[in-house]
């Protein structure tokens, strides 16, 4: 697998390499997104972010939950003397 | 450069002698047979079963048709070729891999067939500048609206969590980027083929650098599409940074 071509190719995303392999794929590179593309990606990453944020303090809860039922139980044990 | 037939009687000059010597000497070795020392092709053998040349040396070979199935052994290891690929016609091959020279924003694999390859083992190293850990997206055929769901299992530190999304707009196929760690490694197995809807396994290290790691994610990940045969893959993230590879294997 080589590649036998290499070009510069514009279309509405913004401008790309293109790699063309010995085998018929091709490689499309994103090397500079246009300013509807640009503004496309960032509208996602802040939708992910929000998404993020709320992930995040729901991880944060389940893992303070399972701290305090783990210190909960090392203590019980301790108070049994089983450990 | 003509060759001239020498018979018995026959008187020939040096010119015709030195037009000799230069067609058969002329540009490669090709094999030639006749009166007038005509090239052929597929006639002749380079050694036979039982005289052989000791050694090859050459820098490539370049053959018409598959490698005949002969066991070639010596001083060596053995070394089995096989016709027709046959022993090879289930492994995986690789088919397509980039390794960035200069930062991007998305990296498009186009010319697959799914339907053909069945399945596809994506391979990912993703390196991002230090912002807060980015999502490596995968779209298939293009399609990024909420035609996607995961369920995942993640580790971090001495916490296990788990969770599931049923509207998702991409397939994570990996992460980096946190503010202790610019690398990611993963690796995906997508089931590729039309009739039913397609399945993506990941697992994935997101996020590290020096002696940490950030998060450790086993996705299992659906697209609801069933019946267009996947032609491409994009990756996509803002700022991939360079010495980003990634590779496509597929049962080739």
């Amino acid at each position: 697998m080589k590649i036998i071509k290499t070009e510069n190719e514009t279309t509405e995303h913004g401008e790309f390499k293109v790699q063309t392999q010995s085998n018929g794929i091709k490689v499309r590179i994103l090397k500079k997104p246009s300013a509807s593309y640009k503004a496309k990606m960032e509208k996602r990453a802040e939708a992910e972010k929000a998404r993020q944020v709320i992930e995040d303090e729901r991880l944060a809860r389940e893992r303070l939950i399972k701290e305090r039922m783990r210190d909960i139980a090392i203590k019980q044990l301790e108070d049994e003397g089983k450990i | 450069m003509t060759f001239y037939n020498q018979n018995r009687g026959y008187t020939i000059d040096a010119d015709e002698l030195d037009s000799n010597w230069k067609h058969i000497g002329q540009g490669s070795r090709l094999p030639m047979a006749g009166t007038a020392m005509t090239t052929t092709s597929g006639v002749y053998n380079l050694g036979s079963d039982i005289y052989r040349w000791k050694d090859v040396h050459v820098q490539n070979i370049d053959m018409s048709t598959d490698l005949n199935a002969v066991a070639i052994t010596g001083d060596s290891a053995s070394v089995v070729a096989l016709s027709n690929n046959e022993g090879f016609e289930h492994c995986f091959n690789l088919i397509a891999e980039v390794t960035l020279t200069a930062t991007a924003s998305a990296i498009e694999i186009t010319g697959l067939n799914g339907d053909t390859d069945e399945i596809y083992w994506v391979m990912i190293k993703l390196i991002k500048a230090t912002s807060s850990g980015d999502w490596f997206s995968m779209y298939i055929n293009n399609d990024d609206a909420a035609n996607y769901g995961y369920q995942y299992l993640l580790g971090e530190n001495a916490t296990v969590t788990s969770a599931r999304k049923i509207t998702h707009t991409s397939i994570y196929v990996g992460g980096a980027g946190n503010s202790l760690g610019v690398c990611g490694f993963s690796e995906s197995f997508i089931y590729a083929k039309t009739g039913n809807e397609r399945l993506v396994l990941t697992r994935m290290l997101k996020s590290g650098g020096g002696t940490w790691v950030y998060q450790n994610w086993n996705f299992g990940s659906i697209w609801n599409n069933i019946s267009d045969t996947i032609t491409n893959l994009k990756f996509s993230v803002a700022d991939i940074q360079p010495n980003t590879n990634i590779q496509i294997w597929t049962k080739r």
